[in-house]
């Protein structure tokens, strides 16, 4: 079976926030993951001081994720997008310049 | 509880007719009575007092503050009263030294001088003059920062420097005003610099009804501070009465009082906000020099820096940890966490993320549903 | 059953505004006899008399979960006192025989105790909604409630709808001023001139008609000649105005409605070009987008003394500055210059004079379209109400405030502004010390 690193939406409506997991790829979205690696909040946050832009916020653990990645673990898009934002692979999609 | 509204048939007709008619311009087919009209004995007494003692009230009295305790039952202001007295008193001691007779005509300049009285300057207020509740003694409308002080504030913290608590210190003012009045006097100059329109009448209004700290820039040592900026917060563990045997020999202070209470209970010489002042006035007390005074102050200045650079260094290190990815329109900030924060069951309270297996409570009975604080 | 008056003259209830009922019920309250209650019977009346001034608007069960047995004080301490005693000198000597009689007479009870009872209601002052009446932005608790629900207050900057929120300190809440100008205003009074005009346009309309129906015409004219009298110089003025215009253009009244319409548009436009955020502009295009505002506003308000053609060309440079076509601008530039001729003749003293009037003027103008009596003046019976707790630092020149800290009470005075005794509020305080 396939081991897959995803995002587990929590939160509530309208207001989302994701748990970034690492869980067998045929088990529901919500149910108990194999693993927490982190989490990400889709909600950009105004800065502080009110100057500069705004911010998401990303907790990882990026050694696990680098274990996970290494023992074959499949990131989805979404997650790929994150781990390749934290260094740990290249990216997938490249905007077009 | 007798009806609040007497109804029509227990009125006698004529007033029927009356309620009627009144009634008749708005609502040709209501029987009503329009609340308004009944004129009750309380309502004519209103009417009475807002055109008698209340008429004191409907403007702000130039140049003074303007309370119901600062009025007696005859709607007169009572220190203007008491200083007619006083005055006439004084008349009237020195007339009966010069001569007896000719009294009529000392009260009748007593009366003048009192008329004189109203209508000149009159005399400062007394707390007395200030609650604006006559029954509760305990609340006094206390003095606000003048402009003048606020702008002063300002240009203490902002121009030449100084740190607000050197400045709260100076001027007598707690140290959150002084944050609080920059704060506020740096909006209004933005405000100025952008053009937006000021609310000037409704200060300038405000100002004048209110106790005003003036700003003495000569800075006499007998001008009264705004505040006491020393204010020593009751503990609630020192809420308790102990009976503590101690031997009589014993040098028992305010540090052991402190343990007494609570092991962990500082002493009020550092639970006070300024408690470099008490230092201060120590050195003094112990009778050194000028210059050894402020080598004294400048090495504590020295503890106090290196204690704000270094709380400065942590928070600048935990700061560089968060990887920044900039994508265009938004930052992502990445932190580093710890999977084995969360514990073997992952319900450890450090463990970051949504948690399985328990219900989320925020929307539970009793739960605050609102922001608690805002950023 | 009708619903119980809030300001009630014969069942008194003391409420959190600036009502002259309020103030006269302030006037002459006096402290609850209280000898024939039994006990229980004077903490439900103290606690329902305290309670219609403090959160009257609150639900009961909100205000139990907020009170609190443990009231906060402080006391003041003077440094120079904590630097020459360590606190043994309290201690000392008890038993010794140093340890001197205490003095009844010598004791000022009540001077310097601190008054506790008063601060019963403390956690209601920490509410969002009361600190907004407590610093002056709303005549009432139920206005500044109302404020809040309207998204007319900020919270740090950032929008707060909660009129419940607790305040935390260092929180810092702005109103926005024209709301604050209007709860602290004199209210508008509904100025004549409208019904003047209105009376005034029918009496022409019957005068065209009065070769048909001459009779009718003729008592008009007495009821007129009663009403001019009242009407003074008004009519007089506007009479020989109006018949000047009316035969250039007979369609005026509808023409100047349809500019009077465009005029408002216009003014809704430049309005949402200042509201609007998301384009960054220099302060000085703001400032000429404030320019124009103002002169379409003139234009709205003197929409009836103006001639179509002066509107037109007005319309027409409002209109194209606000599109950033400024070649206009010498037109505008010429009036000043036309003034400032006879400003040189005067002394420097009229000059100074004229320029504070001048200021005092464009600080606070005239203007119709403000829900309140314009120039701005205070309402009437605020200045019994003015006060500011210590709790809060305000700056009414933006109409903003920072909640400081939490209220206190220190010996002799408590910051929680409540009008009843002492008394009243230590029985309210029993009512909700109840265990049940």
């Amino acid at each position: 079976m396939v081991v897959k690193i995803r995002l587990a939406r929590f939160g509530r409506r309208k207001a989302p926030f994701y748990n970034i997991v690492v869980a067998q790829a045929r088990t529901a979205r919500n149910s108990k993951p194999i693993e927490v690696l982190g989490t990400y909040d889709p909600i950009p946050k105004a800065p502080i001081d009110g100057e500069g832009k705004k911010w998401k916020d990303v907790k990882l653990d990026s050694a696990r994720a680098k274990y996970w990645l290494g023992v074959g673990a499949q990131p989805s898009d979404p997650a790929w997008r994150l781990l390749s934002m934290a260094g740990l692979l290249e990216p997938k999609y490249r905007p077009k310049a | 509880m007798p009806p609040p509204l007497r109804c029509t048939s227990s009125l006698p007709s004529t007033c029927v007719k009356q309620l009627c008619r009144a009634g008749q311009s708005t609502r040709s087919f209501s029987t009503t009575p329009r609340q308004d009209q009944r004129i009750t004995r309380n309502r004519r007494q209103l009417f009475r007092w807002l055109g008698s003692q209340g008429q004191n009230f409907l403007n702000p009295l130039n140049g003074s503050t303007n309370y119901l305790g600062a009025y007696n039952a005859q709607g007169q202001l009572k220190r203007v009263v008491e200083a007619a007295a006083e005055a006439e008193r004084k008349k009237k001691k020195e007339e009966g030294k010069a001569n007896e007779p000719a009294n009529s005509s000392a009260s009748e300049s007593g009366e003048s001088e009192e008329a004189k009285e109203f209508k000149g300057e009159i005399p400062p207020e007394t707390t007395r003059d200030l609650t604006p509740f006559p029954l509760n003694k305990s609340f006094v409308s206390q003095p606000v920062l003048s402009d003048d002080l606020r702008e002063e504030i300002w240009k203490r913290v902002m121009q030449d420097g100084k740190s607000v608590r050197v400045v709260s210190a100076e001027l007598g003012v707690e140290m959150s005003r002084v944050g609080a009045v920059v704060r506020l006097k740096e909006i209004e100059k933005e405000w100025e610099q952008t053009g937006r329109p000021l609310a000037k009448p409704y200060h300038e209004a405000v100002m004048s009804m209110l106790p005003k700290t003036p700003y003495d820039p000569t800075g006499r040592t007998n001008a009264k501070p705004h505040e006491s900026i020393n204010d020593l917060p009751v503990h609630r563990k020192t809420g308790t009465q102990i009976f503590h045997p101690t031997s009589e020999s014993r040098h028992f202070t305010r540090e052991d009082a402190a343990k007494v209470f609570d092991e962990r209970l500082l002493p009020a010489d550092l639970r006070v906000p300024h408690p470099e002042l008490a230092e201060m006035h120590k050195d003094y007390k112990a009778g050194l020099s000028q210059e050894e005074r402020q080598q004294r102050q400048m090495e504590r200045d020295e503890i106090a820096e290196r204690k704000r650079q270094r709380a400065e260094a942590k928070k600048a290190k935990k700061e560089a940890a968060v990887k920044k990815v900039d994508t265009g329109r938004v930052e992502f900030r990445f932190t580093e966490i710890s999977v084995d924060a969360a514990g073997k069951d992952g319900r450890g309270f450090k463990g970051v993320g949504w948690r399985y297996g328990h219900p989320h409570m925020d929307r539970s009975r009793g739960t605050v549903k609102i922001p608690t604080s805002v950023e | 059953m009708t619903r119980k008056r809030f300001h009630g003259l014969k069942r008194v209830k003391i409420r959190a505004t600036w009502n002259k009922y309020n103030l006269f019920n302030l006037s002459r309250l006096k402290a609850p006899r209280t000898n024939f209650m039994t006990y229980y019977q004077q903490k439900w009346s103290a606690k329902s008399i305290t309670r219609a001034y403090h959160g009257e608007h609150i639900r009961e069960g909100q205000w139990e979960r907020m009170f609190t047995p443990l009231l906060n004080s402080v006391i003041p301490m003077d440094h120079r006192y904590l630097a020459e005693h360590d606190g043994s000198e309290q201690a000392a000597g008890r038993g010794s025989g140093l340890e001197k009689p205490m003095d009844l007479n010598k004791i000022a009870f009540g001077r310097n105790q601190v008054p506790y009872m008063h601060m019963t209601y403390a956690p209601i002052e920490r509410r969002l909604d009361t600190a907004i009446f407590r610093a002056l932005f709303a005549s009432s608790v139920r206005q500044a409630r109302q404020f809040v629900i309207h998204g007319q207050v900020k919270v740090n900057g950032k929008k707060i709808p909660y009129p419940g929120y607790l305040l935390n300190p260092g929180d810092m809440f702005q109103v926005e001023p024209d709301r604050v100008l209007f709860a602290t205003g004199a209210p508008k009074i509904k100025v004549k001139a409208q019904a003047e005009k209105l009376r005034y346009e029918r009496r022409i309309s019957r005068q065209s008609n009065i070769t048909r129906d001459a009779a009718l015409a003729r008592r008009a004219e007495r009821r007129r000649a009663k009403e001019a009298k009242e009407l003074a110089d008004d009519t007089i003025e506007l009479a020989p105005r109006q018949p000047k215009s009316a035969p250039i253009e007979l369609g005026d009244p509808e023409v100047r409605k349809l500019r009077q319409k465009e005029f408002l548009k216009l003014i809704r436009q430049i309005e949402d070009r200042i509201g609007n955020k998301k384009v960054r502009r220099t302060g000085k295009r703001k400032q000429e987008l404030r320019v124009l505002l103002r002169r379409a506003k003139a234009n709205v308000i003197f929409i009836g003394r103006k001639s179509l053609q002066e509107l037109d060309t007005e319309m027409k440079e409002i209109t194209q500055e606000l599109l950033g076509i400024t070649e206009e601008v010498e037109s505008a530039d010429k009036a000043p210059v036309k003034r400032l001729k006879p400003e040189s003749e005067m002394s420097d003293k009229q000059k100074e004079a004229l320029k504070r009037a001048i200021a005092r003027i464009r600080e606070n103008p005239a203007d119709t379209t403000k829900p309140y009596a314009t120039p701005w003046r205070p309402r009437p019976y605020m200045s019994a109400f003015a006060f500011i707790p210590r709790y809060l630092e305000v700056n009414h020149n933006i109409c903003s405030a920072v909640y400081l800290r939490h209220p206190v009470a220190r010996p002799g005075l408590a910051e929680v502004p409540t009008p009843f005794p002492a008394e009243t509020q230590q029985l309210a305080f029993n009512w909700y010390l109840r265990r049940r």
